[in-house]
């Protein structure tokens, strides 16, 4: 593993000036959740655990989207530059090419999710659910964020538009959240309960609701996760196959 | 005399028939009533067994009978998505006899702030009439600490920071092209 490129990885997602003004539209955003938490006569309804279920899937959402946008210009944008070639000539194995891209990319939600924190402690305050969200968000989401990283880079390895590689991603996700968009009825029989089951993303916000909400035992949760660590083994074997196939065709 | 005999008599007539047509249209051949709890207050995560008696008051046989719970929030004023509370199987009865009385627990996991009214329907395939029980009232009682100033100080404070950094980042990458 070459650290010198891992560095440069998170110097370029995380710790640059898109990296900062992302971070600065996203505490914007979690700032006008909490305020509404406290300030909208509905919202200030619901019960403190009610209130972290919706910060924690937001918060999943936007973290999912953003590292798939980033994601999907990895390759892509070094083909469109022309800067692969001096990549792939380097004595690194594709492979770890691809791991310092998708730790670049964990290493910038990683900070997104630092940012969370003082959200998560203040709407949390005096309750024991500080600890239960955080394993949440560092578990479910780091799997999910993971499982997406590794999706969005696979496909910016085949496609060599950023463009594409961007919208295809985004597809993936929209296929995988295809339940959250369905109606209860819907997603009780045939083809819709069987997306319901094994989607990643509806099954990451049943568990979120089943440990903070019902308050089930870490045994169902664990079984709620199952499709979410099935996704992320998948999208690891994607990225495998991928970062094999990336080879620089004739005239790029 | 007679006649005055007579118009008490005709208005006791009237009112007997009266009664004994508005006690036929009461009579409905199924009748529900909820026996446990009759009242919850409680915090959310509460799970309850909604016990229920259904007894056919018919004379015939009333067949594919079911019960399902049926809540609607008073505060908001909207019935609530059943699936959220864990009570949208209804349990099939079957058939009940003339007579015949059964008793249900209809489970429901009560996780959202508010007031609610819970009641529990029946209905048959035989028909196209619902059969309710009384509504008993549910209080499920909100337990949030959250701090507004808290809330408040942190949603402020955290973007000015961050908008702080990026300035600063700006001003150094500015400075070497100057």
């Amino acid at each position: 593993m070459n650290l010198a490129l891992i560095k440069k990885e998170i110097k370029s997602q995380a710790l640059s000036q898109k990296g900062i003004w992302i971070y600065l539209a996203v505490t914007l955003l979690m700032s006008c959740l909490s305020v509404a938490f406290i300030s909208v006569k509905e919202l200030s309804l619901l019960a403190q655990s009610e209130v972290l279920v919706t910060f924690l899937k937001l918060f999943m959402a936007i973290s999912v989207l953003l590292v798939i946008i980033l994601g999907a210009t990895m390759f892509s944008s070094e083909k469109e530059q022309g800067t692969l070639e001096n990549l792939l000539l380097t004595p690194l194995s594709k492979l770890n090419i691809a791991v310092a891209k998708v730790i670049g990319i964990l290493s910038f939600w990683l900070i997104l999710s630092l940012l969370a924190l003082p959200y998560i402690y203040a709407l949390t305050f005096g309750t024991d659910l500080f600890i239960k969200v955080i394993a949440l968000m560092y578990f479910v989401g780091l799997l999910l964020v993971c499982s997406f990283t590794c999706v969005s880079i696979a496909i910016s390895a085949f496609l060599s538009s950023t463009k594409n590689a961007t919208l295809l991603s985004i597809m993936v996700f929209l296929i995988t959240a295809l339940p959250v968009f369905l109606s209860t009825a819907t997603k009780k029989f045939g083809i819709a309960h069987f997306l319901d089951q094994t989607s990643p993303i509806s099954t990451s916000q049943l568990t979120i609701k089943n440990y903070l909400v019902n308050k089930y035992g870490l045994l169902v949760v664990f079984s709620n996760v199952i499709p979410v660590i099935f996704f992320i083994v998948v999208s690891i074997l994607i990225l495998i196959y991928a970062s094999s196939k990336l080879t620089l065709k004739e005239g790029e | 005399m007679k006649n005055k005999c007579l118009i008490y008599l005709c208005t006791l007539l009237i009112i007997f028939l009266f009664s004994s047509f508005a006690f036929a249209k009461d009579n409905s051949p199924i009748e529900v009533r909820i026996t446990s709890p009759t009242t919850i207050k409680d915090y959310p995560g509460l799970e309850q067994k909604i016990r229920t008696e259904i007894t056919n008051t018919s004379n015939n046989d009333i067949h594919n009978i079911m019960a399902y719970i049926t809540m609607a929030d008073i505060k908001k004023h909207m019935t609530v998505n059943l699936e959220d509370y864990n009570a949208d199987k209804p349990i099939i009865i079957g058939t009940l006899k003339p007579g015949e009385k059964t008793i249900i627990d209809l489970p429901v996991r009560l996780v959202y702030t508010s007031h609610y009214k819970l009641y529990v329907t029946v209905s048959s395939d035989e028909d196209n009439k619902l059969y309710s029980s009384d509504s008993i009232p549910v209080e499920i009682i909100g337990n949030s600490k959250i701090s507004p100033m808290l809330v408040r100080i942190v949603a402020f404070a955290e973007p000015i920071i961050v908008a702080i950094i990026l300035l600063i980042i700006i001003k150094k990458k500015r400075i070497p092209q100057l």
